[in-house]
């Protein structure tokens, strides 16, 4: 949609939750011991929290909405929009945020529904309330983001399984009306590749059927069923270097910024081999690209706020700063954002 | 680039392959371990040294390290 650009709103406060179940990918499979050195070292993923059975991506998120709205002492009737944005809601069927509205006891004049976005959800989350909140006078909102792809990943798929990890998020965003409070955004699309990272069947395009449960092996240790997440690695590796870094570059040059003006680069973490060569393609210095690989993996749409929340909490509610946060992925969909913050409320990584 | 520089710049990104193993000749089913993951480093490898992104189509249709190296220098 080009170059987007929300003033008076701002960001009030961060949570994320993670499971407290750790999995090591050192336990990954029937892999060599070189294999396995390789796969650590190429995704830079040692570990990964797995959801418990029965434990969905709102229940994270519930617990993370609980704490931040207790931190920020903002009262529940005061919610205006409730946003969730996930690839793994509680039911195909009805949206999974109006349960969360009924479930954290805001009131029925809080506007709630879902986004089907994963990697690059968080960007589109913040961009769609403030677009709503600046058709109110004055309102408060809580964007929920989170994923449990673990559900959706076969154990015995090396392609899919060691990468992702799961969590949940809130962020609160409040009208402020001040103009200097501004964000901007480059979002786009582009549906040819929607066959890069996808579930094929469980959809109305291919129903399930009793042939979507049989596992079929594509490749050693490449082994699922055709209700499991695919992921095609070198197409998601080329489309993420050919798009994202151009991506960044255009919103800088549009707020006539430079790399040296943004002090934190909060980029979805996809794995090391992609995350390294889109920063060496902007030339960014490592310190400013924060990275939650190593001990969270790839947790899909929440990796931006869990990562802020997991590395920069003590920075980001003390001081000021200039983010660009830049989500890219399933769809495919990216986009990037320029989020100046002043100081909000985010308490440690919450476990549960 | 010479084709010889090309394959020692695989060798030397892989410690499980041998140094001196491969030639223009060895297509990547000859190579022992060969998988997915190493064609993804590859590819980085390349991209980084040539500021070119070959393809999954491209990395497939290449039968030897000489296709690969081809296609890399014709497009880069």
């Amino acid at each position: 949609m080009g170059i987007a650009i929300s003033t008076g709103t701002r960001i009030a406060g961060i949570t994320a939750t993670v499971p407290s179940r750790s999995v090591s990918n050192r336990e990954f499979g029937n892999l060599t011991d070189q294999e396995r050195d390789l796969m650590i070292k190429t995704l830079g993923i040692e570990n990964r929290r797995i959801a418990e059975d029965g434990q969905s991506a709102s229940d994270l998120c519930f617990i993370a909405a609980e704490r931040l709205l207790d931190e920020l002492d903002w009262q529940k009737n005061d919610i205006d929009v409730l946003i969730f944005v996930t690839q793994t809601p509680d039911y195909i069927t009805p949206a999974t945020s109006i349960i969360l509205q009924d479930r954290l006891g805001l009131p029925h004049s809080c506007l709630a529904f879902d986004i089907n976005l994963g990697c690059s959800g968080y960007i589109y989350g913040i961009s769609v309330v403030n677009g709503l909140l600046n058709q109110l006078r004055s309102g408060k909102a809580l964007l929920l983001v989170g994923d449990v792809s673990s559900y959706c990943v076969s154990e015995k798929d090396k392609s899919t399984a060691p990468l992702f990890g799961d969590a949940g998020s809130a962020t609160a965003i409040e009208k402020t009306g001040r103009e200097e409070d501004r964000m901007v955004f480059n979002l786009q699309s582009d549906g040819c590749g929607y066959d890069h990272i996808m579930i094929k069947d469980g959809g109305m395009r291919h129903p399930v059927t009793e042939e979507s449960l049989q596992d079929k092996e594509y490749d050693k240790n490449v082994c699922r069923n055709d209700l499991h997440l695919i992921l095609n690695g070198i197409d998601v590796f080329n489309f993420s270097i050919r798009e994202v870094p151009g991506n960044v570059r255009t919103l800088l040059q549009e707020e006539s910024l430079t790399t040296d003006d943004v002090d934190y680069f909060i980029f979805h973490q996809a794995n090391k081999l992609i995350n390294d060569t889109v920063r060496k393609k902007l030339h960014l210095p490592e310190e400013k690209v924060p990275s939650t690989l190593e001990e969270f993996g790839n947790t899909s749409s929440a990796t931006i706020p869990l990562t802020i929340v997991n590395t920069l909490a003590d920075i980001v509610r003390e001081q000021e700063t200039q983010m660009l946060m830049a989500g890219f992925g399933v769809g495919l969909s990216w986009g990037s954002a320029l989020v100046k913050t002043d100081g909000f409320v985010c308490p440690p990584v919450i476990e549960t | 680039m010479e084709l010889s520089e090309f394959i020692r710049l695989i060798e030397n990104e892989f410690q499980d392959i041998a140094s001196g193993s491969l030639t223009g000749d060895t297509s990547f089913d000859q190579i022992e371990n060969w998988d997915s993951m190493h064609a993804l480093i590859l590819i980085a490898r390349i991209e980084e040294e040539f500021g070119y992104t070959v393809t999954a189509q491209q990395l497939q249709e290449a039968n030897t390290l000489t296709d690969l190296f081809e296609t890399v220098k014709n497009n880069k």
